[in-house]
């Protein structure tokens, strides 16, 4: 009985450790650091997964000491890209620990879900209400909820889950700042059209009121030029003075990166 | 030399005038058509023949000029009437008899022009360029065609001096050119300056400049070009049965507006050999002249009036290649009529398109 009962325990270790290497393997969350226990990496890994089959995206979590040679932007990238492929969906959040960054990358549907205006409110949210005091775990959830609202967002999905209650605060005001962002993408369409459309309106005015008018001085006397005559005998180009003016560079938009 | 000439029709006595068709004098009367050098002798010789005698009392003459009015009087040589125009009219009808008069005395040594071109369309044409100059005009108003009154139509010789000159000339422009590069953290544009100077030779044949005071000069250059080309020595002839005026312009004055133009002229072609810079405008440009020189010419332009609501409006024709102009009045209301339905459907066409792609 003993012996079954310590086969028994080996048994289920064996097995929990697999499911470990399971989910590492899946590539849900990977971690050099140790910023959560085992419990809540399975938790968490269940949660991705369930993220993956009901979005269709895959959600990664990486936390690595360094990123070596590459920039955590580029190194964000590079694993995304090596996960999902380059027509597969998916968001990878880095956390890059020497380098005191946090990367939020997006790929195929991924992108228009996750847009650059709400992955600045998450990077507001979970950094300063989590990352900061050191509650990585609960910082996660509160990453993977929040993907799953903007993910029903962006596909008009109205049955929300169970985890709607937990971002129900943050999700209101994110559909509240959403629904601003919308309401000003909507306005400023409406102003391009206008602007378009008056443009196009004086352009039209112009013309037929030009046809009212044939009356005018001439410009030149090109038309009693002499055809041939025109001869010329000298050309130079002399250099003056020269000014240089410079601006900083735009920011990258596909990938967004911050210090905590 | 008598003031008055008049063609008088060999066959039948009528008033000849000049035929546009024919591109010579012809009698409206008998239909008969006359060459031009041959009427002319045969005027010459019926004048000649009139006899003067001398009055011991003192006669008025056929013509005097009222020098505070400016007015000159002459007396119609077919019916007698009293014909009184102005100091640069040289060719008028009688207001009685409709006569065709030509005041050679207005056309005669220094004011004796080079050159004219004789009218290659006539009173119909005009009359239907005009009806074809309203078409297709969106803002005009739609009772302007049928309300509009043509007051007037007449066929006029305006006086132009006619300036052909070679130039040599030096011009400057200045130009820029930009260049751009970055790093990781800047982007960096570099903007250097020049000073084009170009030199060369040009050469202008009887640029038109209008010598009447009469006619307004944007009108006159609107019916621009003119085929000098096609003129001819003049003749007193051609002018039978057309208004014609003499210069009040003097040829002095027009140098202005000649070198205005033959400025610009050398500005625009040298200019073409800026290339490659952006921004290029000319800061100076010099020039003389070489073999210059100056004709006087009548050239042909059908003169119209209309009247519409209280107000004129002149339209001309240019009496050789057909070119009509004339400013026409503009309906508001269809005006804003157009700016609101292009507005609209632009409008809504593009927040269509807009819409679609961001969603």
């Amino acid at each position: 009985m003993k012996k079954l009962t310590v086969f028994t325990y080996f048994f289920v270790l064996i097995l929990f450790s697999f499911s470990l290497l399971v989910c590492a393997d899946e590539g849900y969350y990977y971690d050099e650091v140790g910023l959560i226990n085992d419990r809540q990496i399975i938790h968490l890994t269940n949660t991705l997964r369930d993220f993956e089959k009901k979005r269709d995206a895959k959600l990664m979590i990486v936390v690595v000491n360094t990123t070596g040679n590459k920039t955590p932007v580029g190194f964000a990238f590079d694993h995304l890209f090596n996960t999902v492929g380059n027509t597969g969906n998916g968001i990878i959040l880095l956390l890059a620990i020497n380098e005191g960054k946090v990367v939020i990358d997006t790929r195929g549907s991924a992108s228009k879900a996750l847009t650059d205006q709400r992955a600045d409110i998450l990077f507001d949210l979970i950094l300063y209400e989590h990352f900061v005091s050191g509650d990585y775990y609960n910082g996660f959830l509160s990453f993977i909820d929040m993907c799953d609202g903007y993910f029903a967002i962006s596909h008009n999905d109205h049955a929300y889950s169970s985890i709607d209650s937990e971002i129900s605060d943050t999700g209101s005001s994110i559909s509240s700042m959403d629904n601003e962002t919308d309401d000003n993408s909507f306005l400023h369409l409406c102003l391009i059209s206008l602007g378009i459309g008056i443009a196009a309106a004086i352009i039209t005015v112009l013309i037929l009121r030009g046809q009212l008018k044939s009356v005018k001085k001439a410009k030149n006397a090109s038309v009693y030029v002499n055809h041939g005559s025109f001869l010329l005998t000298e050309k130079r180009d002399v250099f003056l003075y020269s000014t240089i003016t410079k601006i900083p560079r735009p920011q990258s938009n596909s990938s967004k990166s911050r210090k905590y | 030399m008598n003031a008055i000439k008049e063609y008088k029709c060999p066959c039948c006595g009528g008033a000849i005038s000049f035929d546009v068709e024919s591109q010579n004098l012809k009698c409206p009367y008998c239909d008969t058509e006359f060459d031009i050098e041959a009427l002319e002798d045969y005027a010459d010789e019926i004048q000649s023949n009139e006899s003067s005698p001398k009055w011991e009392a003192e006669v008025r003459s056929n013509s005097r000029e009222d020098e505070a009015d400016n007015l000159c009087t002459y007396s119609c040589k077919s019916c007698g009437g009293e014909i009184v125009t102005d100091s640069t009219t040289a060719t008028t009808s009688c207001p009685f008899c409709g006569n065709p008069v030509i005041l050679t005395g207005k056309l005669s040594s220094n004011l004796r022009p080079d050159l004219v071109i004789p009218f290659k369309f006539d009173k119909e044409s005009a009359k239907t360029a005009l009806k074809n100059h309203f078409k297709g005009k969106k803002l005009l108003p739609r009772s302007f065609k049928s309300e509009a009154r043509l007051d007037e139509i007449k066929g006029v010789y305006v006086p132009f001096w006619l300036f052909s000159t070679d130039t040599t000339s030096k011009t400057r422009y200045r130009g820029t050119r930009i260049s751009h590069w970055s790093d990781s953290e800047y982007i960096y544009t570099k903007t250097s300056y020049f000073s084009l100077i170009r030199g060369g030779n040009l050469n202008f044949t009887h640029i038109p400049v209008d010598g009447s005071k009469k006619m307004a000069d944007n009108l006159m250059e609107s019916l621009e070009p003119y085929n000098i080309d096609d003129a001819v020595d003049f003749e007193a002839a051609y002018l039978a049965g057309y208004f014609a005026d003499r210069y009040d312009v003097s040829s002095e004055e027009s140098i202005l507006r000649a070198n205005e133009r033959i400025r610009q002229s050398i500005i625009d072609e040298f200019y073409k050999t800026t290339f490659g810079y952006v921004g290029t405008h000319c800061t100076s440009c010099n020039f003389d002249l070489l073999k210059s020189s100056v004709k006087y010419a009548l050239l042909p332009v059908w003169l119209l009036t209309a009247s519409y609501k209280d107000k004129n409006y002149i339209f001309a024709m240019n009496g050789q290649t057909g070119k009509f102009v004339g400013d026409l009045p503009m309906d508001i209301g269809a005006l804003w009529r157009w700016f609101f339905a292009v507005f609209g459907i632009v409008s809504a066409i593009m927040f269509l398109i807009l819409f679609g792609a961001n969603h």
